[in-house]
């Protein structure tokens, strides 16, 4: 009998005292029995990682994202700070934690198994109603391709789109990380990117805004994965999207970054995942993309041309006459009336082109506003005349998907012949996409190979040595057609060893070199191009300058998994180091799987009055 | 064109509100997208995309402000069917002179349009482009006017 009794006396009891408030020091006993302060969720929460001293702290570097002042390196005192200021009575004058920290709060209340009703205030009213207003229906990633002949970017970005139950796509709320910089331009703005020097803060807006920005006006095509999460896993992630809102975290643009935030807004919404632990040290957006892909968090995929894609995909469905009146008519040089004809249709897709390249041109300011004006609303006047509606919409490239792409990471083993001595190599590129990796996902024509390094071991030799260093080496190669003409361009910098006349020993010398050009598609897939290059060297003697100046003409084509790129080049150095420097050879790579592929190098050069021939062979694998 | 009966008092409302606007608000064609200023020029494109992986638009982080800076609306209000005319208005132009497109949905939903009458809407529109672009100079908060006479008419 008092077996049953004592329950039910207890469960009376707990009714009594469910109106009492809780008592901090309860909570925090029960919190500390739970280890809440070493919960992973809790650390996501707080953005605290382990650091390479070994210590903890959070990535946010705004005291205003703690309530504790020890609470940067001390998850436990911003733990026991939190379920004080939770508990805390209700003041008229004062902003109350839980407004301001909801995702936190909510944490305390499941894993404490709080009653919110005994809370001095149960629940944030300010995230209540802002999350009423954006009736979320699911969330997508967004993905702007990289294009490398804008300043906005060269990896891409990512941010994250909240789609509405109600909204149409571009009426979505946009979620942007990004870094304030300013007016710096040029070495300022590197110099203090790369070191964490502008404060990175989130945004919210309209995501036609970014449609603007990105489609438009950087000519890059935008992929939205949505994602698998529930509309509880949506409402964490905005109550942690509340709680980050105004903090400022210093922004690091290789680790730091959209990207590596994004990690930690789908951690927020699924605490089980821990996706920035998976993440590379080096986060870059292709990265996240792959990322979510690999959990099984994306459920389908989107994308949105750019003008420039629209432009290129019409012109190529349409008579080449029409493609290239349509040009005309977007110049001004013919009245959008030459364009209707007895077939409407296909007037309207002519100029439906006329306007996209029209709309392009403007927004690349190759064209005056007074001019653009009359021009865009003559020839919209001509169009709405017709009364069609727009041919079928230009459907995605789904081999340039971004989540097809190779991963970032190189690892390169392989041998040769280079002179008379074969050797053994070894490679190793932390970033991102050279001309003959695995080419699908990635931009064509674009290369962005970082601190790559390559150590050779060549027959006879007591030890490896260094064959390159590179740095930076970038290409932008943007085929130019009548619509476009893009310049391109291309940067190299680093330390290579190179063969040296009187006896071919071997010197190591930095080189920066820079060369402008041009850039044609080839008629099968592919492209050629011609570039006058400035080549600087520093050599290890003395006079130790040679500056070399001459043309590069080199081709990159595909056949299937099989790149190509045969270079041809000539630089004469002038100065203190006289010298004609020349090679022609042909690189290549066969992809047998997303991840693998085997490399090949031929090449005869001459280098500093010294002739030799290198046969290479590798195998490289993605990481 | 009674059959919009609904929109018409959020129409009416946003068109009345330019009065207040200020005039950077009202803009014209060819100009909405001119606020992104870019860095021109091959070298400093080339400074700034080592950098620049995910900054964003600077220009834009900035006049929008952060969440902490602006409220975090959700709620159809007329200021928002100017804005959204606003800032989209080339985009907003062509759809209309082609008879579909997102831009024109978008207004729709604005203007809390029944999806089942958005077709009819569009199609009306497109009819009436000379009247609503009634100039190359013609200004956002014209062309909310002349779709909201349209509307009522």
């Amino acid at each position: 009998m008092l077996r049953r009794l004592v329950p039910a006396l207890l469960a009376a009891a707990a009714a009594v005292v469910s109106a009492e408030p809780y008592l901090p020091g309860d909570l925090q006993a029960e919190a500390d029995r739970l280890a809440l302060a070493d919960d992973r969720e809790w650390l996501t929460l707080l953005h605290v990682e382990p650091t390479w001293y070994g210590l903890r702290r959070s990535m946010v570097d705004d005291p205003a994202f703690f309530l504790s002042p020890r609470g940067v390196h001390d998850p436990a005192a911003e733990l026991a700070a939190t379920i004080e200021a939770v508990l805390k009575p209700v003041e008229a004058d004062a902003r109350h934690a839980v407004q301001r920290f909801p995702a936190r709060t909510a944490y305390l209340v499941r894993r404490l198994g709080l009653d919110p009703a005994r809370l001095p205030m149960p629940r944030s009213e300010e995230f209540e109603e802002a999350y009423r207003g954006l009736g979320p229906r699911s969330a997508a990633i967004a993905f702007p391709t990289a294009y490398m002949n804008t300043p906005a970017s060269m990896f891409g970005h990512t941010l994250l789109v909240i789609r509405s139950r109600v909204r149409t796509g571009m009426a979505s709320q946009a979620i942007n990380y990004a870094a304030l910089t300013g007016e710096d331009g040029g070495v300022a703005f590197a110099v203090k990117g790369v070191l964490g020097g502008y404060p990175g803060h989130f945004s919210l807006m309209p995501y036609w805004q970014k449609l603007n920005e990105y489609s438009d006006l950087d000519q890059r095509d935008v992929w939205e994965y949505e994602l698998a999460l529930s509309p509880e896993d949506i409402r964490r992630m905005l109550l942690h999207v509340w709680e980050m809102r105004g903090i400022r975290s210093d922004y690091w643009f290789f680790d730091e970054n959209c990207a590596y935030y994004l990690l930690y807004l789908i951690d927020a919404a699924r605490p089980d995942l821990r996706l920035h632990d998976a993440a590379p040290p080096w986060v870059i957006p292709l990265d996240t993309v792959r990322i979510l892909c690999e959990a099984g968090l994306v459920d389908e995929v989107e994308w949105r041309p750019s003008l420039a894609t629209k432009v290129k995909a019409r012109a190529a469905r349409m008579p080449a006459e029409r493609a290239a009146r349509a040009r005309r008519i977007a110049l001004g040089e013919e009245p959008p009336t030459a364009a209707v004809d007895g077939d409407p249709a296909a007037a309207a897709d002519e100029l439906d082109l006329a306007i996209d390249y029209l709309q392009a041109l403007r927004n690349r300011r190759k064209v005056e506003q007074a001019a653009f004006q009359p021009r865009f609303v003559g020839i919209l006047q001509a169009r709405a005349r017709l009364g069609v509606p727009a041919r079928e919409a230009i459907s995605a490239p789904t081999d340039v998907a971004p989540d097809q792409g190779h991963r970032s990471l190189r690892l390169g083993f392989g041998g040769g012949i280079s002179g008379d001595k074969t050797f053994i190599s070894a490679e190793w590129r932390p970033a991102y996409h050279d001309l003959l990796d695995p080419a699908p996902g990635y931009v064509e024509g674009a290369q962005i190979d970082f601190m790559g390094i390559e150590g050779r071991w060549y027959e006879g030799d007591a030890r490896p040595t260094l064959e390159r260093w590179e740095a930076i080496g970038l290409r932008s190669f943007s085929p130019r057609d009548v619509f476009f003409t893009p310049p391109s361009w291309k940067v190299d910098t680093g330390i290579t060893r190179e063969l040296v006349g009187g006896g071919g020993h071997s010197e190591h010398h930095a080189f920066l070199d820079f060369g402008v050009g041009a850039c044609w598609s080839l008629p099968w897939s592919g492209l050629w191009y011609a570039t006058v290059d400035a080549d600087l060297r520093i050599v290890d003697t003395d006079p130790s300058l040679a500056l070399g100046l001459g043309p590069e003409i080199g081709a990159v084509v595909r056949a299937g998994p099989l790149s190509l790129n045969p270079v041809a080049r000539w630089s004469s150095f002038v100065g203190e180091l006289p010298a004609d420097n020349w090679s022609i050879g042909v690189s290549g790579s066969y992809a047998l799987h997303r991840d693998l592929a085997f490399a090949f190098d031929l090449a005869r050069e001459a280098t500093w009055d010294w002739l030799s021939t290198t046969a290479a062979l590798r195998v490289n694998a993605y990481f | 064109m009674k059959k919009f009966l609904l929109p018409v008092a959020a129409l009416v409302a946003a068109a009345g509100l330019h009065a207040a606007d200020d005039l950077k608000q009202n803009v014209g064609i060819g100009i909405g997208t001119m606020i992104f200023e870019g860095q021109s020029g091959l070298l400093s494109q080339i400074c700034a995309a080592t950098t620049n992986g995910c900054f964003g638009n600077q220009t834009f982080a900035i006049t929008t402000g952060t969440l902490g800076a602006r409220p975090w609306t959700g709620i159809v209000s007329n200021g928002e069917v100017q804005t959204f005319v606003r800032e989209n208005m080339d985009q907003l132009a062509r759809e209309i002179a082609a008879g579909q497109g997102e831009s024109i949905d978008t207004l729709a939903e604005l203007i809390a349009l029944p999806a089942d009458q958005r077709a009819e809407f569009a199609k009306s529109l497109q009819a009436k482009f000379d009247t609503i672009y009634d100039s190359p100079t013609v200004t956002s908060t014209e062309v909310v006017e002349h779709i909201a006479q349209i509307v009522k008419a």
